[in-house]
């Protein structure tokens, strides 16, 4: 995702990135990878239930999830990985960004 | 486990980022289109 952090700010975007654990658990990844996202550090899970992440224990819990919210505040995407590595492709989500900001852009 | 409705409002939250900075859900509405990534864990 890193790689397409400018598409993401083309389409007037910002990313969060939540996870399960501490302040200085983030600290460390985000020096160590000198992310252009705001790390979100949530270690008692209250913003992981409340969005409904997944926990499987026979596939090493935690399950990938995104979801998009337009500039009303209104979810526009959701997506709830399956496993590990169902995550969709930036393209995948830029392409529905970019859906919904013509959106908002064209005169009705 | 809850989870969000397409095309509803999203439920607002607050968090501090990892530099103790307190980020609301709704500092960017009206703003900015917001892609939140709920990660596995890093390790």
């Amino acid at each position: 995702m890193r790689q397409d952090s400018d598409k993401f700010l083309a389409e007037d975007t910002v990313v969060l990135v939540l996870g399960p654990e501490d302040a200085e658990a983030f600290t460390k990844y985000w020096q160590k990878h000198d992310l252009p996202f705001i790390g979100l550090p949530d270690p008692k899970h209250t913003v992981l239930k409340l969005y409904g992440q997944q926990i499987k224990i026979f596939k090493f819990g935690r399950m990938p999830a995104q979801v998009t919210v337009d500039k009303q505040g209104v979810v526009r995407y959701v997506h709830y990985g399956h496993n590990a590595a169902d995550i969709p492709t930036n393209e995948e989500i830029l392409s529905v960004l970019r859906q919904f900001n013509q959106q908002e852009n064209s005169p009705d | 486990m809850s989870s969000v409705a397409l095309n509803q409002p999203a439920p607002d939250f607050s968090l501090e980022d990892f530099n103790g900075q307190t980020v609301h859900l709704s500092d960017f509405k009206n703003q900015k289109n917001v892609l939140m990534v709920f990660n596995r864990g890093f390790f």
